[in-house]
């Protein structure tokens, strides 16, 4: 037969059947993210009613966060709006997340901005540590469970609504640690680049994440290229994680080349606390070794108890897997904690080791733990009893180091406030705090309502009297030290008549320019500069002829060289009843007649203190 | 059968007197049966070299040659009445196939033939199909004219030779062009009752019919090769052709034509503007400027945003679309479509080879590739290296005639003309497809509705590794095709196609006019064109490998026409701004706006840096007065950020498509973008002084460098 067919026989042929389209390329991970949005929103709002109580009920005002404020909102609020109020004092993305608030006038003036951003970055955290929880095997009511432990701990809480640059270094912590883990289970770069980004961000918010964004380096070298790379891949997976890091710190470091003529500036400055309510003297303690490691295991046993079981665990299992990730966790781990006890050292500052360093510790020990939970089958039962019985420990040990640890910012008012649900106005706490802002309050009142200056009359030294500028909602007022470069501002200081009608000084706050440059200007003990008003912590002094650097006196022999107006606000403002600390002076809460220098000066009354009755109560938002 | 004898009545039509013959059944067998009553003639006598015939007529060529070609001798005629004819044919010849007579007898395949008992597809096919050679083996051992001397002797056809026959001769105006060009075959000769076609196979009954009713002649079918065909439909028609290939899409859609590069509207628009500009400039200086410089930094600040979100979005997502291998494997050749692969050349002589492998590597049956080619006229020395390679049946040259402007986009509508694919693709020269390419986009339109009309694949270089303008090269088409395309795609936004690789569904195409050839990226045309059709491009993770420009001069030459191309397509689109947006919905307008539109940003880019220098050394203070507020804000948080993120995202594609090695020089990709910044000029200024200037791009310089795996 030849190659032919017959018509009769024709060969049928059926094609295949249409194959079904197929699915989008498998994900590594189930998608979570609907889950996490309902934990972000569920939290954030948690966070943020609970901040927004501590703020305006409470009086509990981070000063920290109320400088970033105040100078995210000078930014854009000054006359022109300036960049450069964003500063260079500390690093820089505290301030810039308070941009997008302090758009909205009324929420930065009130104050209602400080715990929206972190109240934000809190509810991200538990979202992020739900994914970790989730990519390292916990079923949902477990995972669901440890983060209502995590979310509810009261150091968690207090800093997820007060505004602090803290919960934001934890958020992008979390996320360095969540993209690490899951880069090493997937094996996708794409995750390294997000811990590259995290970390690049971390370190801009607290350097002291320097160090935490070289023991991930060191965690990426451990784990090692992978099945599927060899040393290119393992240089181009460091490349990748280091870029954002490396960029974000060269860019630090040229701008402060370019500003402040000096590149390595922000080393220097480190984090050093500025802030206005801080008593004098407080803060200051020497650090020594011993006691430095002592104070962060007080803290780690305080906030992240479960570190300490932790480490060993993750240490074990390592060993036992000779898993790079492992060692990695670790590492970042005790990193963390070198880098607080060091940072102490090196600033000679005990109170470097404060209490809200152990908030990135419990995230990573958390993230430790759920590694062990991953890597080690047979563990797990164990691991995750001990990770429940850590977190839920941490809750009550926390509440207690708040209301006992030493160096801390106003964790204590935060626990007495909670007890009370009272406003700790004028108390004062451990780590050397006077809560309150009324006294910015009334200076801002007494400005705007009874002053009513021009623009530009008012010189001001912003990086301490931040909280008036910003509580007055009017930066353009005054002249501050983002409105003109150093040189010329600090012209306009030495020689202020006919520049500015007043000048605004931090009473206590040795940083304050003016004040140092004109010693017992509170006092009216410089000819020219008449105080007109003050509060516990400022006073507005008018600048007359004769004023000027060359006349100011010396502090060694004050003289009353003119009789200082001073209108005393009205009754002092209505504060609940307060544990005042003891030992903790004799100021009471409330507006005193007169500064009180150091050293007890304190100046006569004043004739006439009855003209107080033409300036208004001063005004608390929110009562 | 029938074995007696039958006589007739003839007449000598020479001598015109009228005789009676018998007609012999042995002399009958002399001609096959099929030959007799295709062609009504019955052979009566064969004697000294010559065979006696009775028909209706005589002057038949056609009949003579198919007697000449049957028996291998030139008949003398005798003529008979029809009715005549056709009772000696059923008497004598055997036409019942049940006759018992054929019990037992031995039928070989003439017989079977013969008696319409079988029939003979294409014998190619019908080799590979019962797996008695493979397609390459056929491909290789029948060359095309063999084939098809055996076809005419099977089917009884003659074979003619079209590569010298004189198309003012052939009556072009029998069959319309596009009719021709559909049945695949061209009118040769006619006369009062017979048109003569030359078909590349024997025709069937549907083309005949057609043609029949059409003309209303009978066909009389001639064997050619289907190249000579087209070859001879190009010569017949290659002026029409042409002005297809050049104003088809002109004459039909003007308005999506970039034949011009302003419109009137967009001219006294512009001049309007810039009076105004200079007006405003003159009198407000510092607002005016500040203005300009808020517009600017808003449209980067946007530009990289929209970019910056589509890459890292997709940098999370794999938005392109795979086949499995089970798919694939799942794939009948004998079910495949023909493909069209048209593959632009000029002075490419040098890299032939490797556009031959590369085609040859292609997983996907022979017969079912129609390769074009495509070499303008006057690039003889491309022309004569091809035909010195002596290619298989499935390349196919097609000389495109000289017009203006000669660009890549005329050629491939010129190709497109006659195309026989369902789908087509174009390749460069020095492309190096995945093999299994076609098959993934076959699997990929099939699963797909018919909204989806084109595949894109991505591209990238074999040559990555070569300098470091070739590495940033690499960096930036894996940002551009493993990030960003794909991104839009996932947004149902407007893809602008890559110069190759771009699969498409050809009766669409055609109806939208296929590529502009007045546009120098008629790529990105196509695919915004497509889009605001209604039709939607996907991507398909398939890389081609291109070679990427190892000269700096060159590249600029290159990355000029690309830019100029975009420029070009943003002023087509936008003479009709809210038609467009009509057309591409709100998000689809803004994408178009900033994919395309941003290549302006280009332009823009050294004022800025410039500027940002000036500042940094001088701290002049008219500089920060042109950047008050939030203008400040945008442009600083450009500088700082957004220039790190591209870097970054360079960084990212690169090692999302593995080239680890590629890293470091991510690093200094700013570096790069300053010239894509003296490209943009370069394009800006030829887009007003020569605007359909086609910058020829130099391949083969670098063909020596083997392939990256991927």
């Amino acid at each position: 037969m030849s190659d032919l067919i017959l018509d009769e026989a024709v060969e049928t042929y059926a094609p295949p059947a249409k194959a079904a389209p197929p699915k989008r390329r498998e994900r590594t991970f189930a998608r979570t993210r609907r889950e996490g949005l309902a934990i972000t929103l569920v939290f954030a709002i948690f966070y943020a009613a609970i901040g927004y109580l501590t703020v305006v009920s409470g009086h509990i005002v981070q000063f920290g966060a109320l400088e970033r404020l105040a100078d995210a909102y000078m930014a854009w609020w000054n006359e022109p709006p300036k960049l450069a109020a964003i500063g260079l004092s500390s690093a820089p993305v505290g301030t810039l997340s308070f941009l997008a608030p302090a758009l909205v006038k009324p929420l930065a003036t009130s104050l209602t901005a400080i715990p929206l951003v972190t109240a934000l970055a809190g509810g991200g955290t538990m979202a992020m540590v739900n994914s970790l929880l989730a990519r390292c095997g916990f079923a949902r009511p477990m995972r669901l469970l440890m983060i209502v432990l995590v979310g509810l701990n009261p150091m968690f809480v207090f800093y997820a609504g007060n505004g602090s640059p803290d919960m934001l270094g934890v958020f992008f912590c979390t996320g360095a640690l969540l993209a690490i883990v899951s880069w090493k289970i997937s094996d996708e770069a794409r995750y390294l680049i997000g811990a590259g980004l995290a970390m690049a961000v971390a370190v801009m918010i607290d350097y002291t994440f320097l160090a935490w964004a070289l023991a991930l380096m060191l965690t990426i070298s451990f784990v090692g290229p992978g099945p599927r790379g060899g040393q290119i891949k393992l240089r181009a997976n460091l490349l990748l994680y280091l870029t954002p890091v490396f960029y974000s710190i060269l860019i630090w470091t040229i701008l402060n080349g370019i500003i402040l003529k000096a590149p390595f500036r922000w080393v220097e400055i480190g984090t050093v606390q500025t802030a206005t309510n801080l008593l004098p003297g407080a803060g200051l303690a020497s650090a020594q070794a011993g006691q430095a490691a002592g104070d962060m295991a007080q803290v780690v046993l305080g906030v992240a108890p479960l570190l300490f079981i932790a480490l060993p665990v993750v240490l074990l299992s390592a060993l036992n897997r000779r898993d790079g990730l492992g060692f990695g966790l670790f590492f970042i781990a005790l990193c963390g904690v070198a880098a607080i006890v060091g940072g102490a050292l090196l600033e000679d500052r005990a109170s470097f080791v404060s209490l809200a360093t152990g908030l990135p510790l419990l995230i990573a020990a958390l993230a430790a733990m759920a590694w062990v939970f991953w890597a080690e089958s047979a563990w797990r039962p164990f691991v995750g009893i001990a990770i429940l019985v850590g977190l839920g420990a941490a809750i009550p040990l926390s509440w207690h180091a708040m209301q006992t640890y030493s160096y801390q910012d106003q964790e204590q008012a935060f626990t007495r406030f909670v007890e009370s649900r009272s406003s700790q106005e004028g108390t004062k706490v451990l780590g050397g705090y006077k809560v309150g802002i009324d006294p910015e309050l009334a200076m801002a009142n007494y400005i705007n309502d009874t002053l009513k200056p021009p623009p530009n009359s008012i010189l001001t030294d912003s990086t301490v009297t931040y909280g008036v500028v910003l509580t007055s909602g009017k930066p353009g007022e005054f002249v501050d030290r983002a409105d003109y470069s150093e040189g010329e501002w600090l012209t306009i200081r030495d020689n202020p008549v006919g520049k500015v009608r007043y000048m605004l000084v931090a009473n206590h706050n040795e940083n304050d320019l003016i004040r140092k440059r004109y010693p017992g200007i509170a006092l009216g003990e410089q000819p020219g500069l008449v105080p007109i008003f003050h509060t516990e912590r400022y006073v507005l002094v008018e600048v007359e002829p004769g004023a000027s650097a060359k006349t100011a006196k010396n502090p060694a022999r004050p003289t009353h060289s003119s009789q200082p107006r001073l209108f005393t606000p009205p009754a002092p403002l209505e504060v609940g009843p307060v544990q005042v600390e003891s030992g903790a002076g004799s100021e009471g809460a409330g507006l005193s007649p007169l500064p009180v220098e150091e050293g007890g000066a304190t100046a006569t009354e004043v004739e006439g203190a009855g003209a107080g009755a033409a300036n208004s109560a001063p005004k608390v938002e929110g009562e | 059968m029938n074995q007696d004898p039958y006589r007739l009545v003839v007449r000598d039509p020479a001598s015109r007197q009228e005789s009676m013959v018998t007609v012999s059944p042995t002399v009958m067998r002399m001609v096959p049966d099929r030959v007799r009553r295709e062609h009504r003639i019955v052979p009566v006598e064969y004697r000294d070299g010559m065979i006696t015939m009775i028909g209706e007529r005589i002057g038949d060529e056609y009949t003579d040659n198919a007697v000449a070609d049957a028996t291998g001798f030139r008949p003398r005629w005798l003529l008979a009445a029809p009715e005549e004819i056709a009772r000696a044919l059923n008497a004598v010849g055997p036409t019942d196939p049940t006759d018992e007579s054929l019990n037992g007898a031995t039928f070989d395949a003439d017989y079977l033939l013969d008696h319409g008992l079988a029939r003979l597809p294409r014998l190619g096919e019908e080799l590979a199909s019962r797996g008695l050679i493979t397609e390459e083996d056929l491909g290789e051992a029948l060359e095309e004219h063999a084939l098809l001397r055996v076809l005419a002797e099977r089917q009884r056809l003659p074979v003619i030779d079209l590569s010298e026959f004189d198309p003012a001769k052939a009556p072009v105006d029998a069959i319309p062009e596009p009719l021709a060009r559909r049945l695949h075959c061209v009118p040769i000769a006619i006369d009062e009752e017979y048109l003569f076609v030359a078909v590349p196979d024997a025709p069937d009954r549907a083309l005949a019919e057609e043609i029949e009713e059409h003309t209303n002649l009978k066909v009389r079918p001639f064997l050619a090769p289907a190249g000579e065909i087209d070859a001879l439909l190009r010569r017949i028609h290659g002026a029409e052709y042409t002005r297809v290939a050049l104003f088809d899409l002109m004459e039909r859609f003007p308005e999506s034509s970039a034949h011009i590069v302003l419109s009137s509207a967009q001219k006294t628009a512009l001049v309007l503007a810039g009076v105004l500009l200079l007006a405003a400039a003159a009198v407000f200086f510092m607002p005016t400027a500040i203005a300009v410089f808020a517009i600017a930094s808003l449209a980067y600040t946007l530009n990289s945003g929209y970019k910056l979100l589509t890459g890292f979005a997709a940098l999370e997502h794999h938005y392109d679309q795979d086949a499995t291998p089970e798919e694939i494997a799942a794939l009948d050749d004998r079910e495949l479509p023909i493909y069209t692969v048209l593959v632009p050349l000029f002075r490419e002589a040098a890299v032939l080879h490797q556009l031959v492998n590369s085609v040859e590597s292609l997983d996907y049956p022979r017969r079912k590739l129609d390769v074009r080619l495509l070499c303008e006229e006057e690039d003889t020395e491309t022309i004569d290296a091809i035909k010195a390679l002596d290619l298989p049946p499935h390349f196919e040259i097609i000389v495109v005639p000289p017009s203006q402007p000669q660009t890549k986009p005329k050629a491939c509508n010129f190709g497109l003309l006659g195309a026989k694919g369902k789908y087509v693709v174009i390749y460069d020269a020095e492309d190096r497809p995945e093999p299994d390419q076609l098959k993934k986009a076959v699997v990929m339109f099939e699963r797909s509705d018919d909204s989806v009309v084109c595949i894109q694949a991505k591209l990238n270089f074999f040559n990555q590794e070569t300098n470091l303008l070739t590495r940033w090269f690499c960096l930036e088409y894996a940002t551009l095709y493993d990030l960003i395309l794909p991104g839009l795609d996932a947004k149902n936004d407007p893809i602008p196609l890559g110069g190759t690789s771009n699969h498409i569904r050809l009766a669409p195409l055609v109806e939208l006019g296929g590529w502009d050839p007045f546009n120098v990226t008629e790529d990105a045309d196509l695919g915004i064109r497509l889009h605001k059709a209604g039709y939607r491009t996907i991507m398909m993770d398939s890389t081609t490998l291109e070679e990427a420009n190892t000269k700096l001069p060159s590249w600029v030459r290159q990355r000029s026409r690309w830019i100029k191309g975009y420029m070009q397509t943003w002023l087509v689109y936008m003479r009709h701004p809210i038609r467009m947006m009509r057309d591409v919905g709100f998000k689809g307008f803004l994408s178009f706006q900033l994919m395309l539109g941003g290549s302006f940003i280009f332009l823009i880019n050294p004022f800025f840096w410039a500027l940002t220098t000036i500042f940094v050394f001088t701290q002049a203070g008219l500089i920060q007065d042109l950047f008050p507020g939030w203008i400040y804000f945008l442009a600083a948080a450009q500088l700082f950020f957004g220039n790190f993120v591209f870097m970054y995202l360079g960084m990212a594609a690169g090692a999302r498509r593995g080239y680890h090695g590629l890293a470091p020089y991510a690093l200094m990709l700013p570096l790069y973008w300053g010239l894509m910044s003296i490209a943009a000029w370069k394009g800006f200024v030829q887009l007003f002084t020569n605007p359909f200037y086609w910058e020829k791009t130099e391949h083969g310089v670098d063909i020596a460098q083997p392939g990256t795996s991927v």
